[in-house]
């Protein structure tokens, strides 16, 4: 057991592993920074180079972009309320509210700190208890998968605080943008107005790409910006005082865990373990209010939340030979392009390969904290670059990003589009959160509200029976009744 | 005699512009095979495996470009609308049936030129490896005498439905209660997991599973029992006259010239004619097969009938 954790620990630093999963780390970042552009286009772009590289070299690169770009997208979410990617969507909020305040490297040094602390915690089970663990989330059934993701859904209530009306307005849109495209069940097209392209529906990379990067270039072209920007004073490096860091270390944890169990559920995907976790976080707050105008445990929840599933998605991936997410896939097809067989028996037939992934996502984390926290000064320069410089590259890569998806210039069109919308919401004081989160949960409730009635056929009473869904359930009509409870009682 | 030279070098010219249009020096510019699902996926790994050695034998480059969306519909689309001069090519498989058999597209293989197929990767059903069905009859027989109780997980009108839908008609009707489950993965994590008691899966999707206690294989859905799963019997040996094999075909737009089209072909033929090509294939279990001409018209033909009939078997035909 010793020699396996050590093997774990020290596989991936042979020195060509080493170098590539640098490379690896640093591009991810760089990518995973740039609106429009994703960790997966990146990992699906290189995927063909390393036909010919050595298998642990090839992981050691893959494995190493992951873990950038799922950190890298937290960058320009503080810095220009933008998300990088789109896991770093709620980071924007309390990230950027932060950073307009005036303290860009107060919200960096968290969010970069708690892209590591989750990377760290979700090895630490990737490492330890994967095969019980993965046996365990295939048992979530269809209902169980339901209940997370609408309670995820309740984020919609935490985002749009202040005009809650607004915001299910927004958010009911989004689900019902979401809508369009091809029925899960049965394929069968809808609101699709007889247009093939829209077959595929709206990708949630061109709708958030459209909405946060197009829209503050629309914004910024008709002069109504509003950027965190700072003055020619001397940046103080990144730093996190020690009481600071003792008062939210319970919000880490409880994040980062959030984070590992979704990314090991099947099917659900990284982008949410940010929401259920920010919702966590504000549900267990005792200042509820101050969320998404800075409060720091937003940031955390929802950077270690996002970076906390790509080792919890890895887990399935090496205990079973299932992809936990897309870029898992893809991860599959390079062992497979390297004649090796992913499955139940990896470990026991390459143990050798199974070392470098888990040795090369600890190495990617420390690699990824070392480059970010230092690489800090460069990133605050953003703050200083002139509107006229920033925005065109910005509008370019939003183009590049959305063209890229699919290879086609109707995911661009799409993205114009959103654009617009994304301008017209910022003027109207319309929130762009709750749209974005029914965007992204939308097709996820529905289709497993729909998977689970067929499976039971048609019976709803399982979604009570089953402890994880009626646990959810419950969990929903507390946050839904709670508020009301409170001011009934306040009031005599 | 001067006037004669005079129309024997118009003639000359005008033959080498008509040879130039045939392709008589096709390919001179870089080749597009549209696959019409995402990077990284098993068909986009197919195509990449391929691409190094049609480069080498067409001497120009061959760019594979990813177009996915609409269970390959858009893809597919997109090279049927393309310009017939043998630089654009489709590289999909029984989907394109499928699309065609449940009404979701107006053209099916007929409205491509086609050029050749590679590879022959069958469907298997599968079990979980405690499972009490051993074979189709136990299977089936259990699912006659509780209709709609045993959950077959699905991709509802993909290929995997549309086999076991196939299957249960030929094999006495029995009935299943479909669940929307999706492709390979999410097959083998409902099988395991409990939520689903049947599925199926190819033979390559099933690989990570061969020889392992997972799963059980209980009928390969071909003509012939497979080399990878020796074990495993055909639905034909168990009584149920079913072949349900995923094979990749490629695809010009109508109306390429029968060279170009044959140009290409030839590259595909010799390569899936060399050792190292067969060798990387079959390390994946997908059989190296190829055909062209009259023979892969009458097997694409064959096989959208076959799925025409699975998707009358599973109720989902074209209105």
């Amino acid at each position: 057991m010793s020699d396996y954790l050590i093997q774990a620990l020290f596989a991936g630093l042979e020195p060509m592993r080493l170098f590539f999963l640098v490379v690896g780390t640093v591009m991810g970042i760089i990518v995973g920074g740039i609106p429009g552009l994703t960790a997966l286009m990146l990992i699906t772009l290189t995927l063909p180079l390393t036909f010919y590289m050595g298998d642990a070299n090839a992981l050691s690169l893959l494995i190493g972009m992951y873990v950038g770009g799922i950190s890298g997208g937290a960058v320009t979410a503080v810095v220009l309320g933008i998300p990088g990617t789109p896991s770093s969507i709620l980071t924007t909020f309390d990230g950027h509210a932060l950073a307009k305040s005036g303290k860009v490297e107060k919200a960096l040094a968290w969010a970069v700190f708690s892209s590591f602390v989750g990377s760290i915690i979700s090895w630490l089970f990737l490492a330890t208890v994967s095969v019980p663990l993965a046996r365990l989330a295939l048992k979530f059934g269809p209902f169980d998968l339901f209940g997370l993701c609408l309670l995820a859904l309740m984020t919609i209530v935490a985002v749009s605080r202040g005009d809650f009306l607004m915001g299910l307005i927004s958010g009911f849109f989004g689900v019902l943008i979401a809508m369009v495209g091809t029925d899960p069940i049965g394929g069968d097209y809808r609101l699709t107005f007889g247009i093939l392209d829209l077959a595929t529906g709206f990708d949630v990379l061109p709708v958030l790409v459209g909405l946060f990067a197009g829209g503050s270039v629309l914004s910024w072209a008709f002069g109504q910006e509003e950027r965190a920007t700072k003055d020619a004073e001397p940046f103080s490096t990144l730093s996190i005082p020690i009481p600071e860091l003792i008062r939210h270390t319970w919000s880490l944890i409880r994040s980062s865990i959030i984070g590992v169990a979704v990314g090991i559920l099947p099917g659900i995907g990284g982008n949410i373990g940010s929401i259920i976790a920010y919702s966590a976080a504000q549900a267990q707050s005792r200042e509820p209010e101050t969320f998404g105008k800075g409060n720091l445990d937003g940031i955390i929840a929802s950077e270690a939340g996002n970076n906390a599933t790509v080792g919890g998605a890895l887990i399935p991936l090496i205990a079973l030979g299932i992809p936990g997410s897309v870029i898992d896939a893809v991860l599959i097809g390079a062992l497979t392009i390297h004649h090796i067989q992913p499955g139940p028996y990896l470990f026991r037939n390459n143990p050798e390969i199974v070392y470098v992934m888990i040795s090369a996502m600890l190495l990617a984390s420390i690699v990824m904290l070392g480059v970010m926290w230092y690489g800090s000064q460069l990133v605050i320069y953003l703050t200083r670059v002139r509107s006229s410089i920033l925005f065109p590259f910005i509008a370019v890569f939003s183009v590049l990003g959305s063209f890229a998806l699919a290879n086609r210039w109707f995911d661009v069109g799409i993205m114009a589009a959103f654009s617009v919308l994304g301008l017209i919401m910022t003027m109207g004081r319309v929130p762009v959160a709750p749209f974005v989160i029914g965007v992204v949960l939308g097709p996820i409730v529905e289709k497993y509200y729909r998977v689970g009635l067929m499976a039971t056929g048609g019976s709803h009473l399982p979604m009570l029976t089953s402890p994880v869904s009626a646990l959810c359930l419950l969990a929903i009509l507390a946050l839904l009744f709670w508020p009301i409870y409170v001011r009934h009682r306040d009031k005599p | 005699m001067k006037t004669t030279a005079r129309i024997l070098g118009v003639i000359a010219l005008l033959a080498s512009f008509i040879g130039t249009a045939l392709g008589a020096d096709y390919p001179q510019k870089p080749i597009r095979v549209i696959v019409p699902l995402a990077a990284g996926g098993g068909s986009d790994i197919f195509a990449r495996m391929l691409q190094p050695g049609l480069q080498q034998d067409l001497g120009v480059p061959v760019v594979i470009v990813n177009v996915p969306g609409a269970g390959t519909a858009i893809g597919s689309r997109q090279v049927l609308t393309a310009g017939s001069d043998g630089y654009t090519v489709l590289l999909n498989h029984v989907a394109l049936h499928s699309l065609y058999a449940l009404g979701k597209t107006d053209f099916s293989y007929k409205d491509f030129a086609v050029v050749a197929g590679t590879t022959a990767v069958p469907n298997m059903i599968a079990v979980r490896a405690d499972s009490p069905y051993k074979s189709l009859a136990d299977l089936f027989g259990a699912a006659k005498e509780k209709p709609d109780s045993i959950v077959a997980g699905v991709n509802i009108g993909a290929p995997n439905h549309l086999s076991i839908a196939l299957a249960a008609a030929r094999g006495g009707g029995a009935k299943f209660r479909y669940v929307q489950t999706g492709g390979a993965t999410q097959t083998v994590t409902a099988l395991l997991g409990g939520q689903a008691a049947v599925g199926v899966l190819t033979t390559a999707d099933a690989a990570p599973f061969r020889d392992t206690n997972e799963l059980r294989f209980i009928a390969v859905l071909d003509d012939d029992r497979n080399a990878d799963y020796p074990d495993v019997p055909t639905a034909k040996e168990q009584g149920v006259d079913v072949r349900m094999v995923l094979d990749y075909y490629w695809y010009m737009p109508k109306g390429t010239p029968q060279e170009r089209i044959d140009r290409f072909a030839d590259a595909l033929e010799k390569l899936m004619n060399d050792e190292a090509t067969r060798k990387s294939l079959k390390e994946l279990l997908i059989d190296p097969t190829f055909t062209r001409g009259k023979d892969a018209e009458a097997a694409l033909a064959a096989g959208l009938s076959a799925t025409q009939d699975a998707a009358k078997a599973a109720g989902l035909g074209k209105k």
